[in-house]
Parts: structure tokens; C-alpha cells; sequence
């Protein structure tokens, strides 16, 4: 049958009768369409004719826009839901006993009579929508000349070429999903045989596909910790109608995130890369499926006889499909806990032999379908089991060949700054982060779990020194102290997987006797503020030519970390990202938002202040050149990342912080500018709060202070053993008489002069420091350093120190304070 | 010709026709006969190419009918229902038709459409059920397909119409030598306008020829014997070639019998006959007592 005999003769009679015969349908949907996509494109015009307005004029002219956009939304759904009823009426042969004679009757091949009908419903349905878009069309560029440009901080040519892109890949994907939507409901109106069977049939097939997809991943995903539902849910957009306006709405979305959400400092161009290629791959798939649809409709529709009609199942692979899906979507819920085995088990009977006695129309048999249930139920819990046991197969170890990675992106906390999320084109890139996965899952592959990585991890801990914010435990006597939740987390996991007796004994301690110290040990402030674990997953997410996407994650052990962020923090790309966050956030801290006209400057003259240690002192400083001083301070910031090696951001000491983000010592072209702005590098009790801090406990300024001996100490699971406490050293009684006579002199106590094997130690302190062996580590005022393992000279030179010698010196050099006053 | 040869039709677990075969010449006017279920509507399906046969052929001068346009332009299908075309007018009905037809005659609809007066722009929805009859049968006539399959489709009309409608068939048949194939249960209009008919029961033929022939061979004999003290079986008519029908009241005795009449009159002769009145039997009849001899009969309720 060709196109040409299609549209003329019998088959175009047919369809127009078809048409004619529902055409009150058709004035429906047309009314729909037509209060639908014009009316929410009439009001995304409003809306930025108004903000060009508002921004010139200061007042609003049109309100509610955003209620049109709505009622326009609702009836463009409405307008889309009604491809079912279009489906299903234009087959009404296949439903409707009084029409089989009169249709069949007449001289057409079933080939002819399928196509012609088909054909009727697709004008009736999607015709409108076409026009409608189409008035969209005319609004969008008619409305694009009303607009003020200027004030959109955009030209008339940027706005269209991005307006139309949107507009263009929006319409073409709905209309891709209505016709899938539309060719579904006939081909499960061809399996059908009357009309509750044919809508209910294809409304709960459009929700149960992707919704029964969407759980068994999500069961997948939670029980193999390397998948990851963020990406692997991708497919369900070719599951079903509703799946694919998930994606499309995804993709379109992910794009103007992408174009909007960029940045651009020193040649990283704003892109929407991946937009265009994601959209033409599902478009192209969406195609084929409906294809697969059509064909399968026709091919379904010639083999089904004229007198199936009135039976509720003409061809039982849509019922059976319906029902499984159902099935397996309550059985998921098997993956909330054994405690819900017996009621889901019976609440998927219940359903499963409902739907069989309403197919049946009785009780014909019924022992098949109990059997056929129970077959449901072994089957979806054997392939979850093999699923799981097998970790998908093994894909969970597949990595994909270096030629087909077009690009890969990861994924990570970072110690320093924000989460690190970068997408590497850069070959060498790629080839040293595919080497380091292949590491990390030929690792796992060894170790059989990843239970065993977290178990390896956290042995790590016990002896590997790295001060990004692990919240340390120590035993007081018979006290085990943490003041982390997800550190605790993170040991009741461990406890839960461990196999290792030698740290059962831990467990009571734990679970049971958790204590919080609520100063002693406090959680350090790195962990608040960036949010590090040291078993934080990675994730990698290759894209291949083909335009496939592979995602996986792992827990990684701290050498695997360092080498994925030496690999990370020599790449121009994270310069680019860093420095544009840099600039970003000091830019939100300086900004002065005009909430009435909306402006949104950068002052001329503005204060920046930075933070020198971490409970230390701040500086400030007036600086000028409003967003040139920005681009300054940033292109620096930029230049300084480009020259620091590899392992400097992990090794180098913290200059400061600026607007929360670490300025490293090796930052020496930043540190050069913020010097010029008026900034000095602090001295050892500013850097340290030694003078401010107040201790809320002790209602009194202090310095508390602990070392730990290596070995001494652990994070993780070690016991610890409190080497030096000199809580009381430096500590004066507030209700003393001479409380303001002393406090002042404390507060300006040379130190250096006074404590020089105290001050010698804190000099050497680091934030932030690498090790391959344990070294000494200082707690001031609950916060942890490390001392560097050639400085574990000073630390034991204070702890040699006699007891008394705190005291007696405070002693003498009060003494001597109060002689000066009197 | 309209010709089924082996034909087998199930539905599901029921087998509707079970090997038919069936030869309907052209120009014929052809009754179809039968018990509810016994296969009419489904052998008239079977030729309007709406069902597919199971096995065996349905052919349309010698042409397969199932999903063949060409074959299907010939035959022009009226059920017994009519809510189908509710959504149409006559008009529209006609113009949607003609385009299935490529012989479709509008002389002849005009005609037709004269004689019955029908309007052409009201939908037929709105028409009583006698009038949708009437519109579905003059296009199926201006069609000018040679073979008009007509199911129970005089029903509804009314007496006046139904002499209208059924002289406009025979008017086609004479002037165009059109096909006609009627299944009805309404014996007399068979009688009326077929030459040739078919009884079905059970999905298999029971006779099929013409309705002079079988009218002619088969009689209702009312007898009354010399020997009044004896008392007759069947068994003492054996040499009568079928008796359907066997009963007796006292001396007087009721014989339904196939044969020709001299056949019959030698067999009772030897008994001595006082009485032997020879009745030709209506189609009713010979559809009552064919039955009754399949166990399709009355008895059943009692």
C-alpha cells in the first residue's frame, strides 16, 4: 500500500468519514490546543515584556501572569490527554460490535482500513496541537519585537536564537510524545476488545512501564552501591509518554541550566553542550519505538478477527504485561525490609487473582493463575537476586573503552572548596581518570564488596593522618567521645559490615555509650563548612561517541582520593571552575541587592575581610574598583591554581580564607594583591584566637590545649590516650578580683616572649597536612592541627615540659603585670 | 458464483460452520434457512469477507473474498441492524459508500430514493427503524453490487414497505441480474422471492435446492385405511423413501413423507387406501418437520 492509494479513493474516504464521524472529538481537542500552548507562550511573552517594563518604569502592568501560564498548562495537558479518547473512538470497530459489520463489510484491505483510521486519529489529535504550536510560533516572534532588549540585558538576535531553540526542541519532543502517546493507545486498543479494557488498559501501561521501571532501578540501585539512580534513570524516557516528558523536561532543562549556570573565566565558554545531541538521540529513539508501535498495531490489527470484538483481551500480551508490571512495581516494596515480606506478598495475590477473575469474568481455571502468580513472584525475586548477587552481571566493573569516551565527568567532595563536578574532554584527562577507575574496580573486584572498601577505609583512618575535618573519637576512661553524626554514621556502618573481631569490643562502646563532648574534642569547623568525608563516594560518568551514558560510583580510600585530586587540581578546568566560584562568592558577600528596583551591583568601594586560622582573627579592608578588583583578585586566584603542583593545594599551609575560600600559601600571586590591599599575614595568637576566644563553658577566656603522641591517638577506631592537658594552664577564674587587671594583660601576653616552646609549636602547627606516618597532633581550643613529623621535636619539648611550668610562668607574669600597675 | 467449499468457521470452542459447501449461481435469488445458531449470518460474514474462515475457501467468481477489495466490491452486506449509520445522513451515507463502490449508480439512488421519499439531509438517527432499513437497502441497491447479502433485513418495515423494498430487489434482480441472498426466519418471504434455498442446522447443510423442487417433493398425507382394526406403524411405510412425520388418530393416520407423489400412492396402495388425501406442504412446514427429524423441534420443552 502506498502513500498515494492511502489518500486517495476508498482509504482518504474512510479517514475523512473517520474524521467527520468524530468530529465533536476533534472540536474539543482544537478548543483545547488552542487555550493551551498560546496561552502559556502569550504569557512567558507577558512576563518578560513586563520585566523589561519593570525594570525601566518601576511599576507592574500585567499581574497574574504566572495563573494564565497555569490555567494554560492544565489545559494543554487536558488537551494531550485526550489522544486516548482519539485512539480509542477512531477504532471503534475494534470495540464497538454494532460497527464490524459496516467495517469490515466494506471493500478495503485491513492494511488500508488500520492506516486510514490510524490516520484520522493522528489528524484529529495532532493537527490541532500543530497549529497550535504554530500560533506559538507567531507570538514568540511577533511578541519578540514588543520587547526591550535593553533591558533584558540581551540583543534581540541572542533572545530569538535561544527562544526559538527552546521553543522548537520543546514542540518537537511534545509532539514526538503525543504521537507515541497516541500510537500506544492504538496499539492497545487493537489488543483490546471493548472500551473500559482499551482506556484503562493504556492508562495504566503508561503510568505502571515507567513507573515499575523506575522502582526495579531504584531496588537495583540501592542494593549496588555503584549505580546510581541520578543516571540511571535515563531509560525510563523511553519507556513511556510520561517517562519521555520526564526526560525531555530533564534535558531541556539541564540545557538552560547549563547556558545560564556557567561560567566563562579565561576561555571557558558558556556551552549547552549535550542539549542537541541528548535531544536528537531520544527523538530518534521515541521515533523507532513508535515505529516498533505502529507496525506492531498494524501487523496486531491484521491478524485479529472481526468477532474478537467484546472480548476484554483480543491478544493477552498487553494484559499480561499490565499485570506483571503491576506486580513486580508492589514487589519492590520487598526491598523496605524483611518485616514487609508476608503483607506484600499477599497484597500482590490479592491484586494479581482480582485482575485474573476480572479478565476471566469468574473463577474459570483458577488454579493457573495461581500458579502463574507464583511463577511472577519467583521469577521477579530470582532475577533481583541474580541482579544483585552479580552485580548487574558485572557491569558494575565495566569500564569503557579510552577511544569511545568523548567526555567524563566527576563527581566529589572536595576538602577545599565547593563539591568538584567537572566534565573533561581533555584526552590525558580522560586516560589518567579511566586509569584510576580501573584501579579502583579491579580493587573492588579483589575484595569481592564494597562493604570491604568501607572496612579498608576506615582502617585507614587508624594510622593515616589527614586533617580534613575527620572528627576525631578519644577515650576518656571508659568514654568514647564523637561529635560528628556522620562520622558516627559512618563507624555504625562500619560496625554493622565488620567481620573483624579484634573491633567487636568497639561496638558496645558506640551504639550504646555514645557521649558528646561538647567541647573537649569539638567537631573541627572544616567539617561543617565543606562537608568532607574521607569515604565520600566518587562518582564517574563517562560519555561516549555514540552518545551513551555510563555512571558509576565508589567509596574510595584516602591514597585513591589524593590521586583523583592531583589528577583534578592540575587541570585548567578546575582553575577555571575554582577561580570563577572565587570571584562568584566574593562578588555575593560585596553585592548590594536593591530589592525594589531589583539592581544588582557591585559597589565601587567595598570591605573585604578575610579569616587567618580557624578560630583566629579577622582582618578587613577597604579596596576599590568594584568588579575590576574582583576580576583581579580572581584572574590571580586562577593563575596561582594553574602554578601550584599537584600536591600543593594538599600539602601547602592555609593563608587565610576570603569569602570561605582557602587561599593556600603557595597562592602567591593572590597573597601578593591581598597585600597590596592593606592584609598582613597574622601573628600566632591572632592566627589562633588566643586572645579572643571565649569559652562559653568556662566563662572565662582560655587556652586549652591537648598533644597527642603517635600512636597515641586515632580516628576511627583506636583508643586514644591523652598525652598533655593543660585545660588549666592558661586560665583565670571570672569572678576573680583581678579579672580585668589580668584579662587585658593575657590578651597581650607576648607569647612568643613568654611561651617560646608554646609558641614554637603553634608556629609549626598545620591545618591541613599530609602524611605517610603518624605524626604529634595539637588540639587548641577543640580545633585539630597536625605537626609536621621533622617539628615532632617541639611537640615533645612541650610535653617535657615540668608540669608546673604553665602555671609558674603565668605566675610570674602576672606578678610582674600587677607590679607594673601598681 | 458464490461458492464455499470445505468451510469451517469457530468461535473459540464453538464451531459454527463445520465443512460447508455451498454453490449460490448468479442471478440467483437465494434463501438461507435455519435454527438460531445453525450458521446463516455467519455464512453470509464468510462472503462479505468480514470473517475468515478456519479452513476451506469462500470464493467470489473465483476469487478469494477475505481482505481482497475486488472481490469485496461485489458483494454489498445489510445486517439486521442499523444504529452503525446513525451518525450519517442519507446523503452522506450514499457518499461515503459511492466511494467504495466504483458502479454505484446515483440514477438508481435518486430512483429509489423517489420512491421512498426519504430525507437526505437529516441524520439517520433520527429516522424510525423502518426508514433506516429502507436507506440502507436503496444504497446497497444503487451500489450495483452483483451480490446483495440481505440479513434479516426486511425486519421493521412495514407491510406496505416491505412489498416496496422487496419489488425494488426483484426489480434489480431482473434487470441486472443481481444476487440476492436473504437469511430470514420469516419463511414466507423466502417462499416469496427465492428460487433456491438452503436449510442449515448445527453448522452443516440439510438440503440446499430448488424451492419448486423440495415443495413438490415432500407431502402431508392424510390416509384412512380399509382395515380399520389394525393399527399401522412407520415400519409398514418403509418403502417410502424418508417419512419425517409419523402420527395417527384412531383410523386416521398422519404421514409427512419426501417423494414424489406416484412413489408415495404405490407404497400406501397394497394397504388399501379408503382415504389418501396428498397435501403440498408450505416452506414452514417442510423447515418444522426437516428439523424435527434432527431432534430440532417442539418436543424438547415437553
Amino acid at each position: 500500500m502506498t502513500a498515494r492509494s492511502l489518500l486517495k479513493g476508498m482509504p482518504a474516504c474512510n479517514l475523512r468519514s473517520a474524521i467527520k464521524h468524530n468530529s465533536k472529538i476533534m472540536i474539543i481537542i482544537c478548543i483545547l490546543q488552542a487555550l493551551g500552548i498560546p496561552v502559556i507562550m502569550g504569557a512567558a511573552m507577558g512576563e518578560l515584556w513586563q520585566e523589561a517594563f519593570y525594570e525601566k518604569n518601576h511599576y507592574l502592568v500585567l499581574e497574574g501572569l504566572e495563573l494564565y501560564a497555569i490555567i494554560g498548562c492544565i489545559i494543554f495537558g487536558m488537551a494531550v490527554i485526550m489522544g486516548i479518547v482519539a485512539g480509542v473512538a477512531v477504532f471503534r470497530e475494534l470495540w464497538k460490535k454494532h460497527d464490524v459489520d459496516m467495517m469490515y463489510a466494506l471493500p478495503m484491505t485491513g492494511t488500508q482500513r488500520f492506516f486510514s483510521h490510524y490516520l484520522a486519529g493522528a489528524v484529529m489529535y495532532l493537527l490541532p496541537y500543530v497549529i497550535a504550536v504554530i500560533i506559538g510560533w507567531i507570538i514568540l516572534l511577533g511578541g519578540s519585537c514588543a520587547l526591550d532588549f535593553e533591558y533584558l540585558d540581551m540583543t534581540h538576535g541572542e533572545f530569538l536564537a535561544e527562544a526559538c531553540k527552546y521553543y522548537l526542541l520543546a514542540s518537537l519532543g511534545m509532539f514526538l510524545l503525543m504521537w507515541m502517546y497516541y500510537t500506544t493507545t492504538a496499539l492497545i486498543t487493537v489488543c483490546c476488545g471493548t472500551i473500559a479494557e482499551s482506556i484503562y488498559t493504556t492508562l495504566l501501561l503508561n503510568c505502571l512501564i515507567p513507573g515499575t521501571f523506575a522502582a526495579v532501578l531504584a531496588v537495583i540501585c540501592d542494593n549496588i552501591n555503584e549505580f546510581s539512580f541520578e543516571y540511571l534513570w535515563q531509560p525510563i524516557g523511553y519507556t513511556s509518554p510520561i517517562g519521555g516528558l520526564i526526560y525531555l523536561i530533564y534535558i531541556l532543562s539541564n540545557g538552560f541550566d547549563t547556558y545560564y549556570g556557567s561560567y566563562s573565566v579565561s576561555g571557558s565558554e558558556a556551552t549547552d553542550h549535550g542539549l542537541i545531541p541528548a535531544f536528537i538521540r531520544w527523538a530518534l529513539i521515541i521515533t523507532i519505538l513508535v515505529v516498533i508501535s505502529l507496525v506492531a498495531a498494524w501487523k496486531l490489527y491484521q491478524r485479529r478477527k472481526a468477532e474478537a470484538v467484546s472480548k476484554p483481551f483480543v491478544y493477552l500480551g498487553a494484559y499480561y504485561l499490565m499485570l506483571t508490571a503491576l506486580t513486580v512495581l508492589i514487589l519492590c516494596l520487598l526491598n523496605t525490609g524483611i518485616d514487609a515480606f508476608g503483607p506484600i506478598i499477599i497484597l500482590a495475590a490479592v491484586i494479581y487473582l482480582l485482575m485474573e477473575v476480572i479478565r476471566k469474568r469468574g473463577f474459570r481455571r483458577f488454579w493457573v493463575s495461581v500458579i502463574s502468580y507464583v511463577l511472577t513472584v519467583a521469577l521477579t525475586i530470582g532475577m533481583f537476586t541474580a541482579v544483585v548477587m552479580t552485580e548487574a552481571f558485572g557491569t558494575v566493573y565495566r569500564i569503557p573503552a579510552l577511544s569511545s569516551i568523548s567526555s567524563v565527568k566527576i563527581e566529589m567532595s572536595s576538602p577545599f572548596s565547593e563539591d568538584i563536578d567537572l566534565e573533561y574532554t581533555d584526552k590525558e584527562v580522560i586516560a589518567a581518570i579511566r586509569d584510576l577507575h580501573k584501579e579502583l574496580a579491579g580493587d573492588m573486584k579483589q575484595y569481592g564488596s564494597t562493604t570491604q572498601e568501607i572496612n579498608d577505609t576506615l582502617r585507614e583512618l587508624d594510622y593515616r593522618i589527614l586533617e580534613y575535618g575527620v572528627a576525631p573519637t578519644k577515650t576518656n576512661g571508659e568514654v568514647i567521645e564523637s561529635n560528628d553524626n556522620s562520622m558516627s554514621n559512618l563507624l555504625n556502618d562500619y560496625i554493622y559490615y565488620t567481620v573483624d573481631p579484634e573491633t567487636e569490643y568497639f561496638k558496645d562502646y558506640v551504639i550504646e555509650e555514645k557521649y558528646w563532648d561538647e567541647y573537649s574534642g569539638s567537631v573541627p569547623s572544616y567539617w561543617d563548612e565543606y562537608g568532607y568525608a574521607p569515604t565520600d563516594y566518587v562518582c564517574f560518568t563517562y560519555y561516549t561517541h555514540m552518545g551513551t551514558t555510563m555512571n558509576r560510583y565508589y567509596d574510595v580510600n584516602l591514597d585513591q582520593y589524593k590521586q583523583l585530586l592531583e589528577i583534578i587540581y592540575g587541570t585548567q578546568l578546575y582553575a577555571d571552575r575554582a577561580a570563577y566560584r572565587f570571584r562568584e562568592r566574593i562578588k555575593s558577600h560585596m553585592t548590594n541587592y536593591d530589592i525594589d528596583t531589583k539592581d544588582e551591583r557591585i559597589p565601587d568601594r567595598m570591605t573585604l575581610e578575610i579569616s587567618q586560622g580557624i578560630h583566629g582573627g579577622h582582618q578587613s579592608a577597604l579596596v576599590h574598583g568594584g568588579e575590576a578588583t574582583l576580576d583581579r583578585l580572581a584572574d590571580c586566584y586562577h593563575r596561582d591554581l594553574l602554578n601550584m603542583k599537584n600536591d600543593e593545594q594538599l600539602t601547602s599551609g592555609v593563608y587565610c580564607t576570603l569569602s570561605n575560600v582557602v587561599i593556600w600559601n603557595a597562592c602567591t600571586e593572590t597573597i601578593a594583591l591581598l597585600e597590596e590591599f592593606g592584609f598582613r599575614e597574622m601573628n600566632i595568637s591572632e592566627k589562633f584566637g588566643l586572645e579572643d576566644y571565649y569559652n562559653e563553658y568556662m566563662d572565662s577566656r582560655s587556652l586549652h590545649m591537648r598533644i597527642y603522641a603517635p600512636g597515641d591517638y586515632a580516628f576511627g577506631t583506636k583508643q586514644n590516650k591523652v598525652v598533655l592537658n593543660h585545660n588549666h594552664s592558661i586560665y583565670v577564674q571570672p569572678n576573680s578580683a583581678s579579672y580585668e587587671d589580668i584579662y587585658y594583660p593575657v590578651k597581650g601576653m607576648d607569647m612568643e616572649k613568654h611561651f617560646p616552646e608554646l609558641y614554637a609549636l603553634l608556629d609549626a602547627a598545620r591545618y591541613q597536612h599530609l602524611c605517610e606516618e603518624e605524626c604529634y597532633m595539637l588540639v587548641v581550643n577543640g580545633t585539630w592541627y597536625a605537626i609536621p613529623s621533622d617539628k615532632s621535636d617541639l611537640a615533645q619539648a612541650v610535653i617535657d615540659l615540668p608540669e608546673d611550668y604553665f602555671e609558674k610562668t603565668l605566675e610570674k607574669y602576672f606578678t610582674l603585670q600587677m607590679q607594673n600597675q601598681w | 458464483m458464490m461458492v464455499l467449499k470445505g468451510a469451517v468457521k469457530k468461535f473459540g470452542d464453538f464451531t459454527a460452520l463445520n465443512g460447508v459447501d455451498l454453490e449460490i449461481p448468479k442471478g440467483t435469488a437465494f434463501g438461507l434457512l435455519g435454527s438460531n445458531g445453525a450458521g446463516k449470518s455467519t455464512i453470509l460474514r464468510l462472503f462479505s469477507g468480514i470473517y475468515k474462515q478456519e479452513g476451506g475457501e469462500v470464493l467470489i467468481d473465483n476469487e478469494p473474498v477475505y481482505d481482497n477489495v475486488s472481490a469485496k466490491q461485489k458483494v454489498f452486506f445489510i445486517n439486521d441492524e442499523t444504529v452503525q449509520f446513525g451518525g450519517y445522513t442519507l446523503l452522506e451515507l450514499k457518499n461515503y459508500y459511492k466511494q467504495f463502490y466504483p458502479d454505484f449508480s446515483e440514477e438508481i439512488f435518486e430512483k429509489l430514493e423517489g420512491i421512498v421519499k426519504l430525507p437526505l439531509k437529516k441524520k439517520i438517527n433520527t429516522f424510525s427503524k423502518g426508514m433506516k432499513r429502507q436507506a440502507i437497502v436503496i444504497i446497497g441497491l444503487a451500489s450495483c453490487a452483483p451480490y446483495l447479502l440481505l440479513d434479516e433485513a426486511f425486519d421493521g418495515l412495514d407491510p406496505t414497505m416491505r412489498i416496496i423494498v422487496k419489488k425494488m430487489v426483484v426489480d434489480a434482480m431482473c434487470e441486472r441480474e443481481l444476487t440476492v441472498v436473504i437469511s430470514s426466519h420469516n419463511l414466507k418471504e423466502i417462499n416469496e422471492m427465492c428460487d433456491t434455498a438452503a436449510l442449515l442446522h448445527q453448522g452443516k447443510i440439510v438440503f440446499n435446492r430448488q424451492l419448486d423442487s423440495f415443495k413438490g417433493n415432500i407431502h402431508k398425507i392424510q390416509a384412512v385405511f380399509a382395515d380399520r382394526t389394525r393399527t399401522f406403524t412407520k415400519e409398514d411405510f418403509k418403502d417410502m423413501p424418508e417419512i419425517l412425520h409419523f402420527s395417527n388418530n384412531q383410523s386416521i393416520y398422519h404421514i409427512i413423507a419426501k417423494g414424489d407423489e406416484e412413489t408415495i400412492r404405490r407404497v400406501l396402495a397394497p394397504y388399501e387406501p379408503i382415504v389418501a388425501d396428498m397435501i403440498p406442504l408450505s416452506l414452514e412446514e417442510i423447515f418444522i418437520y426437516e428439523l424435527e427429524v434432527l431432534g430440532y423441534d417442539s418436543k424438547v420443552f415437553a
